[in-house]
């Protein structure tokens, strides 16, 4: 199997550079290019040293931007670095990312996630907004292309895209299956031919949109409704675009569940992904023990990290719950 | 005779041109404020409704508009979107520092803007739709001030451009 990871150059990294003060800015171009090369996440927190994560481990950084093991040399980061931060990834627009920061993040350009903490406000219909951010996560995302092919023939039967469940504990790339499965499936490849696909994206996860255009390749016959919660985008999408496939992420309200019913009765096919460790944990969720018992998907993939992370662990047939796949393919 | 007919006649024309000018100051100024109430309705509608990034929302609020806060306000997003050391804070006040001099707006337009800037883009839309609500009361206040300095004073400049002219002719011949 061939899996073609999309590195990043660090000129794509200029929108994660545009997006941090000056001084952090200096710090993060000093890193050796080695380690920035393979850059995956950089850490910003209130008074507590500057850090970045890159080859699987994390690294202080001095204000020369020299990596060390010792937060006592690294660079402290100021008040008015998570202030001039702040303002950096939201465009000096706070209330243009008012639903976004309400679910702890900031898509910047290229599709880069900023995760936010910090003290949050609380209102009778949840979270209002942050009163005090105080940490930054930025995030690095790596398109992995070609992840999608040890997948697609339990999903497609004579040329048709079946209902499908993905089933992984978090961190397991289900989302980075999701893309490449829209991708290959809105593109067509030999022997198929191409559909229409929706990315019903809550989390601007899959598709990575920045100002409603996706920073993630996620095919030709892809159309996208960003930020947009789940049951509802679902609807809209059938509504308003004529999908054959449906593709969303990280199922889990009975709201959710309509919706899905939905798109099967107005013979739309359904590919979506829940956190769960495998079968008998589903069936220990009652939302999604309602959707495997009522035998919706055609196909529930089970992945895990047996040999490495994305690994196919398991592929049930939905219907008769016959084994397709018994053993870990990656 | 002829040299101080001629000299005459252009001192009159001077000061009455003078006095058009100090008078079409309070003019300006009342053009300048309204011109400055129809930027922020755009920008009000363009952050509360369609949440457009704040330079671009600027760019778009000061389409078809004139005046010297339309080139006040384009600087703002030039500055924003090129410049990226230093905070959004410091780049309005600089750049209200700039038009301080502008002898077009009044003291009172840019106490406000001022305070208006300080809060801009840094909130979410409810708190963004008040700041822009007390922004244009205040302006409303500014503009009834600047109608009753017009009246008071702009014809009192004309007026005062004119008899000056005159007089010091009268005093020449």
């Amino acid at each position: 199997m061939i899996q073609k990871i999309e590195k990043k150059p660090i000129d794509a990294l200029n929108p994660i550079l545009d997006a941090l003060p000056d001084n952090l800015k200096k710090i993060i171009l000093s890193i050796t290019p080695t380690i920035l090369k393979d850059l995956e996440e950089i850490r910003i927190r209130q008074d507590r040293p500057l850090m970045v994560y890159s080859r699987g481990r994390d690294y202080f950084l001095c204000r020369n931007g020299r990596l060390t093991h010792h937060a006592d040399n690294a660079y402290i980061v100021s008040q008015d670095d998570i202030r001039r931060t702040l303002e950096l990834i939201s465009s000096y627009s706070i209330y243009a990312f008012e639903e976004e920061l309400r679910n702890g993040y900031i898509t910047l350009q290229g599709g880069y996630r900023v995760g936010i903490s910090g003290k949050v406000v609380l209102g009778k219909e949840g979270i209002i907004s942050f009163r005090h951010i105080t940490s930054f996560n930025i995030r690095i995302a790596r398109e992995i292309l070609n992840v999608a092919n040890k997948v697609l023939p339990f999903i497609i039967e004579n040329g048709q895209v079946l209902h499908t469940l993905i089933l992984s504990p978090p961190q397991m790339g289900k989302t980075t299956l999701l893309r490449d499965i829209c991708r290959q499936l809105s593109n067509g490849f030999p022997g198929f031919g191409g559909v229409k696909i929706g990315i019903v994206d809550e989390r601007s996860e899959i598709a990575g949109c920045f100002q409603g255009i996706p920073q993630n390749d996620v095919g030709v016959r892809t159309d996208i409704l960003d930020g947009c919660p789940k049951a509802i985008g679902i609807i809209m999408m059938i509504r308003s675009m004529s999908p054959n496939v449906i593709i969303t992420d990280e199922i889990g309200k009975p709201e959710d569940v309509m919706a899905i019913e939905d798109a099967l009765n107005a013979g739309i096919k359904i590919i979506t992904s829940a956190h769960s460790s495998g079968l008998d944990d589903a069936r220990r969720r009652p939302i999604l023990k309602s959707l495997i018992d009522k035998n919706i998907f055609q196909r529930i993939l089970v992945l895990g990290n047996s040999l490495g992370t994305g690994t196919l662990e398991r592929v049930y047939d939905g219907i008769d719950w016959s084994i397709l796949l018994d053993h870990p393919v990656r | 005779m002829f040299l101080k007919i001629v000299s005459s006649i252009s001192i009159v024309v001077c000061c009455t041109l003078l006095g058009i000018h100090m008078s079409n100051r309070y003019d300006r100024r009342i053009y300048n404020i309204r011109v400055l109430q129809s930027i922020l309705i755009n920008l009000e509608t363009e952050i509360v409704y369609y949440s457009t990034l704040l330079s671009q929302a600027i760019r778009n609020s000061t389409r078809n508009l004139e005046g010297d806060w339309k080139n006040f306000f384009l600087e703002v997003a030039d500055i924003l979107e090129y410049k990226k050391d230093c905070s959004f804070a410091e780049v309005w006040k600089e750049t209200l520092q700039g038009i301080k001099n502008c002898p077009y707006i009044g003291k009172g337009e840019l106490d406000i803007m001022y305070r208006f800037g300080l809060q801009l883009g840094n909130s979410d839309r409810l708190s963004q739709r008040k700041y822009f609500e007390i922004a244009q009361q205040q302006l409303k206040t500014e503009e009834k001030n600047a109608l009753q300095l017009h009246f008071r004073y702009g014809k009192m400049y004309r007026s005062l451009g004119l008899l000056l002219g005159l007089g010091i002719a009268i005093i020449l011949l």
